[in-house]
Order: C-alpha cells, then structure tokens, then sequence
C-alpha cells in the first residue's frame, strides 16, 4: 500500500514538474507582457507621466478629465470634448458593421447554391480581405483623390454622360452637383467618414464574415427545406422561419466580434489616409489613445482612455453572456 | 419551377459578376498605374485611361523627353525605400515569432489540456480573462518596459512581446482535449515521457489547428503595424508595412511609383493566397466554429 | 512502407534544419547590418524632413569633411522624435518644427546646451535675426540653431494683373489696396447654367490665422500665456475681415468653388490654384517658389503680405538641435557650424527653402540674385519682410495640437456660415480657456 502511494505522490510530483516546464515559457510572457502590465496600466492611470520625468499621483484626476463635465457660462460642458467627438468617430464608423453583415449574408447565400465555378468567385471575394494592410489603404487614399483618384474620374464620366442628354439630364437633377463636382473624399469634414465606410465594406464584404456564413449555411440540414417545401413554403418564408434562425449563432458570434473589433480599429486606416484629419473628423479611440501616449507622451491620460475601452468591451461581453441565451435559436 | 430557378440562378451570376469586378477593379487600377509615366497620372482632360500611352521594354527618348520602360516603376520604388530589408526584417520577425508563440502556445496548451498541477484551473481562468483586455492597455508599459531593457528600434522588442500568446494558448488547449486519450495512454504504458508524448502523439495529431494558429499567428505578425510604428525608428529596422507607410509621407503624390511599391508587396501575399486558398477558408472556418 | 515513411521524415527533418539554418543565417545578417557604420568614419543621423535638398546638403558636407557621414533620417516629427529620445534611440542631429517644441525639449533637459560650443565650433549665432529668438535660446541658453527662415509673403501673377489693368502691389501695401485688386481680379463664368468662378483674387488658406489675429494688434495668448485672448474686440476685427474676404466680397473661393475652378478636375489647394492661374494672389512663404518655378508659364512675383494698422507677417522656421544623449557629439556639432556656414545657407537660400538665416552682408547680398532664376528679381523682399515678421504665438500651458484642433474646427464652422467670426472667436477662446484652467490647476501637467 505504502509503495503505491509513494509511486502515486512521486508521480504527482513528477507531473506537476513536468507541467511547470511545459508551462514555464508561456507563462513567463505571461507575467511580464501582460499581467503585470495590466496592473501597470491601472496604476498608471491614476498618475500623471510624461515620459521625461517621474510619475506623479493625481488620483481619478484623469478619469475625470476624460469622462467628466464641468460648468461653463450657466452650461454644463464636456472636460474634454474631443474624447466625446471621437468616441463619436467611432461609433459612426460601426455603421459599416450592420450593411456589411446584411452584405456578407447575401452574398454566402448567393454562393451557396450550386452554381459553376463557385470557388474562383469566393477567392476574388476573398481578396481585398487578404491584401488589406498599408498597400490597400494607398491604393484607396489614390482611389479617393479628389483630382485623379479613379472614384472621382468615374463621377465626373458619369456626370458628363448623363447631362450630355436632356432627359437623363433631368432625371438626375438632383445630383447635378455632386457628379460635375465630386467631393474631395478624404479632405471634407463631411466625406471623410462615409469614404471610410465605404472602404470598409469594400474591404470586408467577401471576407471572413461571408465564410462564416457559408460554412454555417451548409451546415443547416437539407431536410428542414425539404419539410418546408412539402408544407408549400416559398423562398421568403424558408428564409425567415428555416435560415435566420439556423445561422443567429453565427449572426450573434459575427455581430459581438464586431462590435468589439469596432471599438480598438481604426489606427492603421487613420495614421495612413488622413492622419485623424480633416479637422479630427477620422480620429477613433484607438488613434486618440496613440496621440496622447505616443505624440504627447501623456502616458497615464492614455492608460485612463485604454482602461474606459476595456470597461467599454467588459460591458458588451458581459451583456452578450446575459442576452445571448434569449436571442440566439440553438438547435 | 425550374424556369423560376434558372431564372434566379442568372439573376444571381450577374450580381455576382458585378461584384466580382467591382472588388477587382481596384486591383487592376492599381497595376495600370505602376506601368504608367508620372505625367499621364495627371494628365489633363481628366477622362480614365486604362492602359499608358507608351509600353516600351526599355527607356527611350521620345519627343525629347525621357519615357521609362514599362517596368520602369519597380526598381525605382525597389531603391526607393529598400523594400528588399523590408521583406527581409519582415520576414524574419514573422517566422521567429510565429515559431516562437506556436511552440509556447502548444507547450502550455498541453500542460493545460493534459497535466495535473495546483492551481491549473485558476491559471486557465486567468488567461481567460486576458484574452478580453485590449491590447491598448498593455502597450504602453510593455513599451516601458523594452526601453528599460534597451530594446526599442531592435528585433527583440519586435518579436519578444508576440511571443507569448492567450488566444492561441486557449484554442490549442481545447483542440488538445477534444483528443482521444487511447494513443497518449499506448505511449504511456510503452515508457515515454511526457515530452515524448508531446511531440510523437500530440503534436501530430493536431496538424490542422497547429496550421490555423501558424497562418493567423504569421498574418498577425506579418501585418502588425501600430507596434512597428512605435519600436522601430531608423531605416533598416523597419517592417515592410511600416516602410510604406513612411514611403507615402514622402512621396504623397508619386503615384507611380507608389503603386508599384504596393504592388510589389502585395503579389507575394496575393500568390500565397491563390495556391493556398482552400487551407485559409478551412482555417477560418475552424477558428469561428470554435468561438461558438 | 517503414523506409517510405522513415524516408519521408528524415527528408522533413533536413527541410526543416535547412529553413532553421537559413533564418539563423539571415537573422545574423540583419543584425549586423542594422547600424550602417563605415570604416574610419563618424556616422551620424540627421532627423529632417524628406526635403529634396536634404541629399544635395549632405554631399556638400561630407564633401567637405570626408571624415564624418551623415544619414538623412526622414522621420521628423515630433512625436518620432520623442519616441526616439524616450527609447534612448536619439538622433544626432534633429530638426525641430514650432517654438513650442523646442521649450517643450529644453525644458525637460533633452537637449543639448550649444553655448560652451559655440566658440570652438564657430557657429556664428550672433550674426542669426534677432526675431528668431523663440527658436534659438531657452533661459538664456542656447538650443536651436535655425538654418533656413520664410516669412510669409504675398505671391501674385504679374499677367493676371497686366491684363486687369492694374499696377504691381508695392511693399508695404494695405489690406483695403489689396481687397480692392482682388475684387476686380475675381471673374466669373458661365458653365453647364451653373455661375462658376473663373477666377478668384485671393487666397489666404484656412490655418494661416495669424494675419488677422494679429491685423488690428491682437493677440492669440496674453503675454503669460495663461489666458487666450481671441475673444478680443481687436482679434475679432481681424477675423470678421477675413471671414468677409470669401463670405462677403468672394474674392477668396470657398472649398467646393475651389473644387470646380480646378483645371483639370483637380481640388483646389492654393498652390495648384495659383500655379494654374486660377487665383492671382496667395499667401505663403518662399518655399512654394519651388513649385512655381516648375510652372514656365506662370508670371509671378512677391511682395509683402499687406497690412492692417499694424505692419506684421508670420514667420516660419525651424531650428536644428542635439539631444543631450546623442552619441557622436563633436560630428554633430561640425555639422551644425557647417549648416549655418555660406555654403550650405546659399545651396538652401537658391533651392528656394526659404531665405538664410544669417544676416552676414555676404550672404544677403549672394542670395538676391541668382543666376540660375534672373526673373527673380524681388528676393530683397523677403528679407526686408524679416523687420515684420513674427513667430507664431504658443503657450506653455497648452499643447498646440490642441490648439490647431480646436481653431480648426471652430473656423471650420464659420467657413460653413454654421457661426459668425465672433461666435467664433468666443468658442475658441472658452475651449482654448478650459484646457488653460484644467492645465494650470493640475500641478503635475506638462509644460
């Protein structure tokens, strides 16, 4: 008895040593990239550093300056009113989120029927996605060229071959303006945006989200069909009754990474194309948070803006374990 | 019924089609102007001309003016920004790094998946909760803590800090212990170790999350910028995104020669893609099932 | 079927080591190459902007001292530049943009102080225009060495002006002379039934503000800095006036007439404007010469920026400055002396980067004629502008980029009619006033 034992503890022991080891590289990164960094950056957000000197304690000082408001001529006044503009930015741009989806959808159930040659359409989709990066983002920044950018030569044609001829050229009155003279995309207050939401969608539409959608399409039992179209169920209805609620995990999966990813994005597009301009109008979080700790070194201002985006994606993760049981079907 | 069919089925190859060449028309915009001579970027008239007035195979004198080859752009931008350090710095980074966090990942994710220790499961749960925090958060001080060491603008603060991560701890761990144990417990009776179990049972057998997590791992490293952007400062650290970016705030409107850099970035990864595309879905495909 | 597979292993095995073998080797290559050093040479970095002159300075220099090289660093801004300096990656020479920055570096002891150099390395800062004071000393140390200057002068197409039968604007021309041509140089045409400008008089571009702060003897900031002053009546005289130049007598273009008056499509940036004969008269320093000069048929010339009551012109610089950590400080000081020596302020003065900053008769003298451009027959202008010209206005206790956010957004919305010039004015000035407050009260803010 005693033997087993001892066999059994020694070989406990021997197990655990051999899991520390296995352990021990990962878990060494671990502590020094991102644990104690975490704690680090909570510390720092209380403090006021500028990267010259020693930190000092100011306390929620800057959570207050970031979040709070004050009173000014009788009138309640945000602290800081460009974190709110941003996070406005930010939002805004999370328009893209919903087309795409709707976009992503009719595009895998386009693609799943069984139509020839159904793989090369899915890789031309697929492209943009693979090649996203700096090149992409040049491209799209000669694209948007107000002079020679190909969008604007393509308005401008559009234009001319419209109100060449009277008729055409009274229906289309209304957008007279806009196609002799298209918008400076990236240069207007007003374009800025929806240029890079179109860019976005450019960018997205074939992408991960449409496989996503492909994989969970193919994956809902033919039967189901086939039982709807006994009962005498037309296209729309097996959408809505058989589909929608088929692939609502994937849905819901698609929609809460979203919306994540739409809060921490826009730093590569905005440093590249149009440096958070015209007039900060394409500056997100993200790229706030890079100015104020890389541009103005304002180290603990930029942990108390990192640490509201993490409360910000601790709230929606949190909401979604609460509502996920009552909006997605499971099978 | 099937006229209805054959109806929408063509309904549907056109806007397919449609789609198809809107998503390659920036494609071929791009290549068009590579092989273009700067002054027809902005030629007067403003009508879209496709293909360039001149497609000659060696520079010319025509009109008294100097006209390159077609081929002219490349090795001008080629020179221009060094894009052969690029790759290299970028290449390097990614395949020790990738290396580097495969290996750690597959190690804890085994010490996570198979092995008994104290305090296993609160460790689990503590990765997990990391998994959820920006990587705002930590950037700054990791950046503090590579100028204490003195690794800003080498290959160490590049790669060091990508080394480790959650996400592909997590994910090996449950591909780990969706396994059969029958194979690990054969290896057992037969004397080996764990180590040996590690690399003759394990490892094989996970062959198609190990791909995932090196493909998604490579591309993260591989399009990695704000991270560069911060570390690396002179000419020769730089990464190939963080190259062209500095190309464009130099050459804001040398349209050319800009495409033809993008361009020479881009095919190797286009290539890539097209031959290997059906192991990229499937990885995708493996990654968001598993986020279910 | 154990050698196929035994085969197959041994094979990837060697595959592998060959790749391992490979990225060690390109991993010792790299690291080897990454800080390009020459034998028997000093190599030093220069963070500049990616000016083309750039090249053509650093093949003077090392030409004339073969011992040290310099490599052109594009990367200037400031933000690099800090990032560089708190990384400890410092460069040995760097170029810094605005006043602010320059007290921002000094005060936190990053630079270093030239005083005790400068008669060892003989870096003649006397002979530097008093008015660019802001860029070269900080409590009385010496910091910045400027090398090239541009106060902003008034560029306008002589044959625009022939043909509307008016006479070339003379230094020292007012505000009303200027308006009165620019209103009868402003056309329009008709196009497609749509009045379109064919031509506009003037263009003064949205951030160059402090011509009307300072029209009428305002001011941004208070002398101290802690108050901003824009809401002031004389400021916002300036502004109304500037506001009325493209709101009420158009002889500015707005941005979407700008865009329909380009040539070729093109959208409307004052210089392309003024280069294609769109627009007769811009204002900008004497760097835009360089693209002008490219433009063989435009006919154009400078005078002074015309004036309120009170004569005064922006003048813009930058001021060359040497960590305090930088590694190879005597080669960096050669090349400082060197960068205000006759050599280079001409090479920099004749590209056409501004005027020198030395005010060594010589100089002036070989910078106000170049052969190369007899046209240019006004370069005295320039530098008799430099008696007006003023460095923008910055407080300690707000960091520009702030600033130039909020001018930018509030002007933005005038320009649109969304608020009068004064509306304005009292905008920037609360926002501007907040950050002030919040700033000065917290002890540990950055200044």
């Amino acid at each position: 008895m005693g033997k087993q034992t001892k066999k059994r503890i020694s070989s406990n022991k021997s197990e655990a040593l051999a899991a520390y080891c296995f352990l021990a590289p990962n878990f060494l990164g671990f502590l020094v990239f991102t644990s104690i960094p975490v704690i680090v950056s909570l510390v720092m957000s209380f403090t006021h550093w500028n990267i010259f000197r020693s930190p000092v304690w100011v306390g929620a000082d800057n959570f207050r300056s970031l979040l709070w408001f004050h009173h000014e001529h009788g009138r309640l006044a945000a602290n800081d009113p460009m974190f709110w503009k941003y996070l406005g930015n930010t939002l805004y741009l999370m328009i893209g989120i919903p087309i795409g989806m709707v976009g992503s959808l009719c595009l895998a159930l386009m693609m799943n029927r069984k139509l020839k040659g159904i793989v090369i359409y899915r890789t031309v989709y697929f492209l943009p996605t693979v090649c996203s990066g700096v090149a992409m983002l040049i491209l799209w920044k000669y694209l948007y060229n107000a002079d020679i950018g190909l969008i604007n030569k393509t308005l401008r044609a559009a234009g001319d071959m419209l109100y060449a001829n009277p008729v055409s050229g009274w229906v289309f009155a209304p957008l007279r303006g806009f196609l002799t003279t298209p918008p400076d995309w990236l240069g207007t207050t007003a374009w800025a945006k929806p240029a890079l939401i179109l860019m976005g969608l450019w960018g997205g539409l074939g992408g991960v989200n449409t496989i996503l959608y492909l994989a969970a399409l193919q994956n809902v039992p033919s039967s189901y069909y086939e039982a709807a179209d006994i009962d005498g169920a037309g296209p729309w209805a097996k959408f809505w009754s058989i589909t929608w609620p088929m692939i609502s995990p994937t849905t819901f999966f698609i929609l809460i990474m979203s919306v994540i990813g739409g809060f921490q994005t826009g730093f590569m597009t905005a440093n590249v194309l149009t440096n958070g301009g015209p007039a900060g109008s394409t500056t997100t979080i993200e790229y706030f948070l890079y100015q104020n700790a890389f541009e103005k070194f304002n180290m603990g201002y930029a942990s108390a803006v990192a640490w509201f985006l993490f409360a910000v994606i601790l709230l929606i993760t949190l909401l979604t374990w609460k509502l996920g049981g009552k909006v997605v079907t499971y099978e | 019924m099937n006229r209805r069919r054959r109806a929408a089925d063509i309904a549907i190859y056109t806007l397919l089609i449609l789609g198809a060449v809107t998503m390659l028309v920036p494609f071929v915009w791009m290549a068009v102007t590579s092989i273009k001579q700067p002054d027809e970027v902005f030629a007067a008239g403003g009508g879209i001309k496709w293909l360039p007035n001149h497609f000659l195979w060696h520079d010319e004198v025509i009109q008294g003016r100097k006209v390159r080859a077609w081929w002219g752009n490349y090795p001008d931008a080629w020179n221009e920004i060094n894009i052969l350090r690029l790759y290299l710095n970028s290449i390097f980074i990614a395949v020790v790094g990738t290396f580097g966090q495969v290996l750690t990942s597959a190690m804890a994710a085994y010490a996570f998946a198979r092995l008994r220790f104290p305090g296993r499961d609160k460790l689990f749960f503590a990765y997990l909760a990391t998994m959820m925090i920006p990587g705002s958060v930590t950037m700054i001080p990791v950046f503090v803590i590579m100028k204490h060491f003195h690794w800003i603008n080498s290959y160490a603060s590049l790669i060091v800090p990508g080394l480790f991560s959650a996400y592909g701890t997590f994910m090996l761990r449950q591909f780990f212990m969706g396994l059969p144990t029958e194979l690990e417990d054969a290896a057992k009776i037969d004397g080996s170790g764990h180590l040996g179990i590690w690399v003759r049972v394990i490892l094989p057998l996970s062959k198609p999350a190990l791909a995932t997590l090196t493909t998604f791992t490579f591309m993260g490293f591989w399009g990695s910028y704000m991270w560069p952007l911060i570390v690396t400062i002179t000419d020769p650290m730089r990464t190939l995104p963080i190259g062209l970016r500095y190309f464009v705030g130099q050459h804001a409107t040398n349209y050319t020669q800009l495409m033809a850099g993008s361009m020479i970035a881009l095919i190797p990864v286009l290539l890539l893609f097209i031959f290997n595309q059906r192991y990229f879905v499937e990885g995708i495909k493996l990654s968001g099932m598993g986020g279910k | 079927m154990q050698d196929e597979s035994r085969g197959a292993r041994i094979l990837g095995i060697v595959g592998v080591v060959i790749v391992a073998a490979l990225i060690v080797a390109l991993g010792i290559y790299l690291l080897a190459t990454a800080n390009p050093t020459t034998k028997g040479k000093t190599v030093i970095r220069w963070c500049v902007d990616p000016n083309p002159i750039r090249k053509e300075q650093v093949k003077l220099f090392e030409r004339e001292h073969p011992t040290i090289d310099v490599i052109d660093d594009p990367g200037a801004d400031a933000q690099r530049l800090l990032t560089q300096l708190a990384g400890d990656v410092p460069p040995d020479v760097m170029a810094l943009y605005d006043p602010q920055s320059i007290r921002l570096f000094a005060k936190n002891n990053v630079l270093l102080d030239l005083t005790p150099y400068v008669e060892k390395y003989r870096i003649p800062v006397d002979k530097l225009y008093p008015s660019l004071d802001p860029y070269v000393r900080f409590q009385g140390k010496i910091v910045g060495i400027p090398e090239n200057c541009g106060p902003f002068v008034l560029f306008y197409n002589r044959r625009l002006f022939r043909e509307a039968g008016l006479p070339y604007p003379k230094p020292g021309w007012t505000w009303d002379e200027c308006l009165a041509a620019a209103r009868k140089l402003t056309k329009y045409k008709d196009e497609n039934g749509r009045r379109i400008p064919a031509q506009k008089g003037l263009y003064v571009g949205n951030d160059n503000w402090w011509f009307f702060i300072w029209m009428y003897g305002g001011h941004l900031f208070s002398p101290d800095g802690k108050q901003c002053v824009m809401n002031s009546p004389q400021v916002k005289k300036g502004v109304r006036y500037w506001a009325d130049l493209r709101l009420k007598y158009h002889v500015m273009p707005t941005t979407s007439e700008a865009q329909s008056m380009a040539p070729t499509g093109a959208w409307g940036s004052d210089a392309l404007l003024f280069r294609s004969s769109m627009v007769a008269m811009t204002v900008a320093g004497r760097w835009l010469a360089i693209q002008y000069r490219e433009q063989k048929d435009l006919d154009w010339d400078v005078v002074s920026v015309p004036h309120g009551p009170n004569r005064v012109t922006l003048l813009a610089s930058k001021a060359y400055a040497i960590p305090r950590t930088a590694r190879h400080r005597e080669a960096a000081l050669t090349f400082i002396a060197h960068l205000l020596g006759k050599d280079n302020q001409l090479l920099v003065a004749n590209y056409g980067d501004g005027i020198p900053t030395s005010t060594d008769p010589a100089i002036i003298k070989a910078f106000a004629y170049n052969p190369e451009y007899p046209n240019e027959k006004n370069n005295r202008v320039h530098i008799d502008e430099m008696k007006y010209a003023r460095v923008q206005e910055f407080s300690p206790y707000i960091n520009n980029l702030d600033v130039y956010a909020i001018m930018a957004e509030e002007l933005d919305g005038m320009w649109l009619g969304q608020q009068s010039a004064d509306a304005a004015c009292d905008a920037i000035s609360d926002r501007i006033n907040a950050i002030i407050r919040r700033n000065i009260a917290n002890p540990n803010f950055l200044d």
